[in-house]
């Protein structure tokens, strides 16, 4: 059976601890994995459309780990059922080794976060961040006092001490949703999950709310998955992310194992821009128009036509001579400190977007490409 | 502090929709000639008989036990109603079941059925022999012609009222706010007392209010069950037309003001609490 939740305290009285500034429970380097949350072939249908095929997912203790994905991938209802919130068709969740698929939600020990914060508008900020230690068994229920100091201390987490009598009314997005931050970590859960939490606010309070989740992961070491159909915030905040595509998990890694390696076209494709060009795959290179193109894996076996897939920075602008394609400029525009340009490849053949430092092309001016590198995939 | 010579409140708000001054008098003479125009007659014809004909009117055992058996029956049924439409309000909202529609648009028919139908078919139910009466009857309980058949009428009619005052805000309680208070380990019944009851008192008050006032007023359909025997299960709106019909008309008007404000002072009351309850649960 799973600890019960009286155990689970008791670990996660240190883990508050250590938000108190007593050093970290967790060294955010040398620990050895171990698995918090595995999910075993978990399958799920709603009326008729699956949402979740055959899904396997290892969370490991400590982690942040971030669900990538378009909207309708799935990423929401798995971290619901890993709450549970919803119930799997088939498969299995386990707790640190404990089958928790059937356990209902109130016994799961989990902290939830949602998009739209879901906070107690009648209860004051204090009372929304006590409401689970005053809703466990009298038994199991801390003192009137400690609770307080407790609200007192995740009050000063968030970063919002003083304000334990307001109402959720009177904050402002980023503060909601700081409480409701708070209010999930007060019950000192097993895994903290949130669902696009960041998905509300706009975008520099959500820019230093990722940087202030961050910091707040890495004092407390809780184990946390978080939502998101945001790249960069996945890319920023993860150790490690997984990429889902229509119910299953196309990759997981670290933000540099999946931006290097993608697994797929379609992991590629959502991690940033890329552009698309017919190749030929021969003898474990590619060529381009008939010149080979460096630097390419090419897995084994792979022979024919392939598409390669190429960032916008692995284009090079170059001499027409010397040039895997060639086209003409349409627009040219800075960027953050880079040189974007748009090039046609003719008449109904797709435009190029380049990332480019230097000097600014005119528009209809014929330039040829280079590629230095891309993917292709089986 | 910037601006000390600030008005804190200003009877005018700067506003885009312009024409305040017309539409706040129209507001006002509407509200005057439909409301108050009709209550200051009646005030008119009950001030004839002097401040002391009043009380003397409501010191009369046979209108004070009305005036009693009115109100505090309202007043249980108004609770009972609350309490009955709170929960048909819910599971209309909440549960989806074959012919919800149906049940759905049932409830009103106690608006629509002309009051006195209303009283004949409770009557005939509740009588001895009718067929909840018979029933009753066995166990001892008689309804028809006592203040039981008077509750029954009210609960009757000001039902609607407390269904149709909660069903709306029922419908957008937030489920995100329920799985919350259950993922932070709430029971069912924690979640529904804490979390989901409070922010529904201001309806539920004004259901009860509407219920109540419903009650107080309500004629057709209480007579026929009442039996209507003075001192026991005569209500004050039944006294009021005996007055008439005697020709009394002042002392019917005295009654009639002695109601309005007792009616008056309860709404208001209601309405108090309701304002502190909105300011309590944070809907500033």
């Amino acid at each position: 059976m799973l600890a019960s939740p009286e155990t689970d305290a008791v670990s996660g009285d240190a883990k508050t601890g250590d938000a108190r500034g007593r050093g970290p429970l967790r060294p955010s380097t040398a620990v050895r994995p171990s698995t918090a949350i595995r999910i075993e072939g978990l399958s799920k249908t709603f009326d008729t459309a699956a949402v979740l095929h055959d899904f396997d997912l290892d969370v490991r203790a400590g982690e942040l780990l971030g669900l990538l994905g378009p909207s309708g991938s799935g990423k929401t209802t798995l971290l619901r059922i890993i709450a549970g919130l919803d119930f799997p068709d088939r498969g299995r969740v386990l707790f640190g080794g404990d089958d928790a698929t059937g356990l209902p939600v109130q016994q799961r020990a989990v902290g939830f976060v949602f998009q739209h914060y879901a906070l107690f508008k009648h209860m004051s900020v204090a009372d929304n961040i006590a409401y689970g230690l005053n809703a466990r068994k009298r038994a199991d229920r801390p003192s009137g006092t400690e609770i307080r100091r407790r609200v007192g201390d995740l009050l000063d987490l968030i970063k919002l001490s003083g304000f334990g009598d307001r109402y959720p009314s009177q904050l402002s997005g980023g503060q909601r949703q700081r409480v409701a931050l708070a209010r999930a970590l007060a019950v000192e859960p097993r895994v903290l999950l949130l669902d696009e939490p960041f998905g509300a606010l706009d975008a520099q309070v959500r820019k230093d709310l990722r940087r202030w989740l961050r910091e707040i992961h890495d004092r407390t070491g809780q184990t946390t998955i978080f939502v998101t159909h945001d790249q960069d915030e996945a890319l920023e905040l993860s150790d490690r992310v997984a990429v889902l595509d229509r119910g299953r998990l196309e990759q997981v890694g670290t933000p540099d194992e999946v931006q290097d390696s993608p697994a797929s076209a379609t992991v590629l494709k959502f991690l940033g821009d890329a552009v698309e060009v017919e190749a030929i795959a021969e003898g474990g290179s590619v060529r381009v128009e008939g010149h080979p193109v460096p630097g390419i894996d090419v897995p084994p076996g792979l022979i024919g036509p392939v598409k390669l897939y190429v960032r916008p920075w692995q284009i090079q602008l170059t001499e027409p001579a010397s040039a895997h394609l060639h086209g003409t400029v349409r627009a040219s525009y800075r960027s953050q400190g880079r040189q974007r340009i748009e090039v046609e490849r003719g008449p109904g053949r797709p435009l190029l977007v380049e990332d480019f430092d230097g000097e600014r092309y005119a528009a209809g001016r014929p330039v040829g490409l280079r590629i230095v590198g891309g993917y292709v995939f089986a | 502090m910037t601006e000390p010579n600030r008005p804190r409140w200003r009877f005018r708000q700067p506003s885009v929709i312009p024409g305040f001054g017309l539409t706040f008098g129209y507001a006002l003479t509407c509200l005057c000639l439909i409301v108050l125009l009709p209550l200051a007659a009646l005030v008119w014809r009950a001030s004839g008989l002097g401040l002391s004909g009043i009380v003397d009117v409501a010191r009369d055992p046979r209108v004070a036990s009305a005036l009693r058996l009115s109100f505090g029956v309202s007043l249980a049924a108004a609770l009972t109603a609350s309490v009955f439409g709170f929960l048909v309000a819910w599971v209309l909202t909440r549960y989806r079941f074959p012919g919800r529609r149906i049940v759905d648009a049932a409830v009103d028919l106690p608006f629509a059925l002309p009051t006195a139908v209303a009283g004949i078919a409770l009557a005939s139910l509740y009588a001895p022999t009718g067929l909840v009466g018979a029933q009753l009857a066995r166990v001892g309980i008689q309804a028809a012609y006592t203040p039981l058949g008077i509750f029954i009428a009210m609960v009757f009619i000001g039902l609607p009222f407390a269904v149709r005052t909660v069903q709306p805000l029922i419908a957008e309680i937030d489920k995100e706010v329920e799985e919350a208070s259950a993922t932070l380990g709430a029971s069912r019944r924690a979640t529904l007392v804490k979390v989901v009851l409070p922010p529904l008192i201001p309806a539920v008050l004004t259901g009860f209010a509407l219920a109540f006032a419903r009650g107080v007023g309500e004629y057709g359909s209480i007579i026929f069950i009442a039996g209507n025997l003075p001192y026991v299960s005569e209500i004050a709106p039944l006294l009021i037309v005996i007055k008439l019909s005697e020709y009394d008309y002042a002392g019917a008007a005295a009654i009639a003001t002695i109601m309005l404000g007792i009616s008056f002072l309860t709404l208001l009351a209601i309405n108090l609490i309701q304002a502190w309850s909105r300011r309590r649960f944070g809907y500033v």
